[in-house]
């Protein structure tokens, strides 16, 4: 189920919120826990009931290993328990999400034939894999309480992260699941969830998916761009990747909150960045601070003298690119950006003494080509779109572009006005001047929440951008005309 | 109370989010522009446009008898014609590139909720005699809007598109005064497009060099897939409603057409399978059958084609009051005869002469 479909909003969200505060409030907690993991496996398991095994199957299996790493604790087979249970979560992460990616390798380098198993990706395995992985470790490092089942199967599952993070710790969210503090209906905290989820549907909709129209005709049409056009699709998808994703986090957030449960901050304007090491330490924070956590410095860190940190960085960075998908794609994107990264650590003097706009054009313009092999189908069709930018030239725009953001009251609004007689492409420029200042200028989502009052101002915008977004997720197809 | 302001704050969001949700959701209900729920409102000024949906709406809900529908090859009709040539009152409900399993689809629905319903007008599209009984060619279908339950309705009644439409129908009605609706202009393209030999041409990548190898006689397979299709999708309905006539015809394509199947090696396959067809179909009292195709001067007349198949609306006018005299009728009396002269003519035709 999507956090931005009908049945979640209007029927699944207010359903859930009800049953839970309803049960806890006759102190029936467990019931309540019970209740919660049905209604995670139920939005899970609505696109494809399928997933479903595998989602509890690595539940239980992982809670077992937690059970006997607990009676092991301080003998010789803790250890081995810990590597066993680590390992099992890589090889299903592994099987799952890289084997067709693997036989394609193998295929292409040893010519053979290996027929592709045609796996399809469960949703949200990669997240759901690592918080297990990170459980598992900190269960062998004694760091881990009693924890009942259905509290722990809670965490996993917990449909507000599940599917698209943020990358939550079982310290973060246990403890409040067991707290009873926490049970009860808090309008403070519904207001404000409430407020933010509203802030990341909006952020989703109404900016990331009209982005995402022109990148996806864009990348359709690479060959007919011009040095616009490319820079166009370019900036387009930094903006729907952005808006996209944070907004998902950002409506995690919000339902989490609506809940009594405090969900980590995983986006911080990470576009306002003056340098690599920074962007990674404002965008999917969450993600950075697993691989911190649990590669970095398992690895040694930066304790190691200079060039092994560089290494470590290096291996870091190339896992994240691996992590992002099963494809060259994006372990280049990740090893350009451990590249840059360690360039810049190298060089710190050197960008210590320029100017911080020129600071973040530096990172900001490195971010964005580096997106351009993250959304690539292919990596010669990421280099064709690089050379239009350069080589396009301005002549033969392609009008389609501003027609594709002309939805039908935006066209409604302008034509009270004599805007578009004045200037045609005022709505796209609006978009991209919007998104420059909703991600630079402006507060994020998370910073909007924290400063939340129950003001009219507050209430308006909510009701405005809900029933936007709600209004906006249906359209009408057109049925395009082939085949008389 | 700690949390007073908030509670009022939560309260007040959740009730204005709950009010405006029914009375956005219930104006597009009470408008309706799709037809879905009810026939067209005296006080608005419907626009008829959007095949996909409104016409399961239309023949559900309209007040009719007669019915015109088909592919693209049908949307220039005008029913007010066919009403004063037979005395009915009809709608027209064409689909776009429709399959005859689409067209079907729509017509069982509207014999369904229609028990007035006593004349089918059809046109059966002269390239898909090779479909299977369940090709359909578009996927992202409203489906919200093809059935009555009302719990997959969101996409309906909370949806910009359609608000505005229906704000825009209330408006026309408010501002003209009028609710008048023409099924006559329904996707009528006719006035707006060029037509004659220049055009087809830019439509038309002839094969420079004919394409023998797919040269082949109909197979068993073949064969039974056309039995499917056309029991499935045409004779069926026919063979339920004993009490509705169905005037059904080829949709005549122009000359292009069959050099385009010259070129193909598909000419003798084509015609064939035009034969199977007429058999299969004369088995039905209720089912009238016309082709226009030995019609010569308007299938090799260029000038009534904008592309190679789809003709002016002026044939269609012609084509009702054919079907109106019976000309052009095929009947077990006639038809061997007119297969042979089709295949007399196309089969000898000088097509390379269109191109000198």
């Amino acid at each position: 189920m999507l956090f931005n479909s009908y049945i979640f909003i209007l029927f699944f969200l207010p359903f859930c919120i009800l049953g839970y505060f309803v049960l806890n409030h006759f102190e029936k907690y467990t019931l309540a826990q019970i209740f919660l993991v049905g209604m995670s496996l139920w939005f899970y398991g609505y696109f494809n009931p399928g997933y479903l095994l595998i989602l509890t199957a690595s539940v239980l299996l992982n809670y077992v290993f937690y059970l006997l790493i607990r009676r092991n604790s301080g003998n010789k087979y803790a250890k081995i328990l810990m590597i066993s249970g680590v390992l099992l979560n890589i090889g299903i992460l592994l099987y799952f999400k890289y084997m067709d990616f693997f036989i394609d390798n193998i295929n292409g380098i040893f010519k053979t034939d290996i027929p592709f198993l045609y796996i399809v990706l469960p949703l949200g395995i990669s997240f759901f894999t690592f918080q297990q992985i990170s459980f598992i470790v900190d269960a062998y490092r004694g760091e881990i309480p009693e924890y009942r089942f259905w509290e722990y199967a809670g965490f996993v599952t917990y449909f507000p992260q599940l599917v698209a993070g943020p990358i939550v710790t079982h310290d973060e969210l246990v403890p409040q699941f067991m707290d009873k503090g926490k049970k009860k209906f808090d309008s403070e905290n519904m207001a404000q969830g409430i407020y933010m989820f509203t802030l990341g549907l909006a952020k989703k909709i109404l900016l990331a998916d009209m982005f995402g129209k022109l990148v996806s005709y864009g990348y359709a049409t690479v060959d007919g761009l011009n040095s616009v056009t490319a820079i166009i699709t370019m900036l387009a998808y930094t903006f729907q990747i952005y808006f996209d994703f944070s907004g998902y986090s950002d409506m995690a957030i919000g339902i989490g909150k609506m809940m009594n449960i405090d969900l980590p901050q995983n986006f911080k304007s990470p576009y306002k960045a003056l340098t690599i090491t920074e962007f990674w330490d404002r965008w999917h924070m969450t993600l950075t601070r697993f691989f911190t956590k649990y590669v970095y410095i398992p690895l040694g860190g930066n304790r190691k003298g200079a060039v092994r940190t560089y290494v470590n960085v290096f291996i870091v960075y190339l896992i994240s690119g691996f992590w992002h998908g099963a494809s060259w794609n994006f372990v280049f994107w990740g090893v350009m950006h451990g590249l840059f990264v360690i360039f810049t650590r190298r060089f710190k003097r050197f960008f210590d003494r320029i100017s911080s706009v020129l600071n973040w054009l530096i990172t900001f313009l490195f971010v964005n080509v580096t997106w351009v092999f993250f959304r690539a189908e292919t990596f010669t069709q990421a280099v064709a779109l690089l050379k239009k930018v350069f080589t396009g030239g301005v002549v033969g725009f392609d009008l389609q572009f501003i027609e594709l953001l002309r939805s039908v009251e935006i066209v409604e609004v302008l034509s009270l006005t004599p805007m578009e007689t004045i200037y045609p492409p005022f709505v796209l420029t609006a978009f991209f001047v919007i998104a420059f200042l909703v991600s630079l200028g402006s507060k994020n989502a998370y910073e909007k929440m924290q400063r939340f009052r129950p003001t009219f101002l507050r209430m308006v915008t909510t009701l405005f951008l809900l029933f936007w977004s709600i209004f906006s997720f249906a359209g009408i197809s057109t049925f395009l005309y082939f085949n008389f | 109370m700690v949390n007073n302001k908030y509670t009022k704050w939560f309260i007040a969001t959740l009730t204005l989010f709950c009010v405006g949700l029914i009375l956005l959701g219930g104006f597009t209900a009470l408008i309706d522009p799709y037809f879905h729920y009810h026939a067209p409102l005296d006080f608005v000024k419907y626009e008829l446009k959007n095949e996909r949906y409104q016409n399961n709406g239309i023949v559900k809900h309209f007040d009719y008898d007669a019915i015109i529908t088909g592919s693209s090859m049908t949307e220039c009709f005008k029913p007010s014609e066919l009403d004063k040539l037979f005395g009915v009152n009809s709608v027209k409900v064409p689909f776009s590139g429709g399959s005859y399993k689409e067209v079907n689809d729509n017509l069982k629905v509207a014999v369904e909720y229609n028990p007035d319903i006593k004349m089918v007008v059809r046109g059966l599209d002269y390239n898909r005699f090779f479909n299977g009984k369940d090709d359909v060619d578009y996927t992202d279908y409203p489906d919200y809007l093809y059935d009555d339950s009302v719990w997959n309705d969101a996409p309906y009644l909370f949806n910009k598109s359609i608000l505005l439409t229906a704000v825009q129908n209330l408006h026309g009605y408010l501002a003209t005064g009028s609710n008048f609706m023409s099924f006559d202009m329904y996707v009528n393209w006719s006035n707006y497009n060029t037509y004659g030999k220049e055009e087809v041409d830019k439509h038309y990548a002839r094969e420079e060099i004919p394409i023998v190898e797919k040269k082949q006689p109909i197979t068993e397979e073949e064969y039974a897939r056309m039995d499917a299709n056309i029991e499935q999708n045409i004779t069926r309905l026919a063979a339920e409603n004993p009490d509705i006539e169905f005037y059904l015809y080829f949709t005549p394509y122009s000359i292009y057409y069959f050099d385009y199947c010259n070129r193909n090696g598909e000419l003798e396959r084509q015609l064939q399978a035009e034969k199977y067809f007429i058999e299969k179909l004369l088995e039905y009292e209720n089912i009238r059958l016309f082709s226009f195709y030995t019609e010569y001067d308007m299938i090799c007349d260029l000038n009534n084609y904008k592309d190679i198949a789809h003709h002016r609306g002026e044939v269609n006018s012609r084509i009702l009051e054919w079907m109106q005299a019976g000309e052009y009728e095929l009947t077990a009396d006639n038809y061997e005869e007119y297969c042979t002269r089709e295949w007399d003519f196309y089969m000898n035709y000088e097509y390379d002469a269109l191109f000198q």
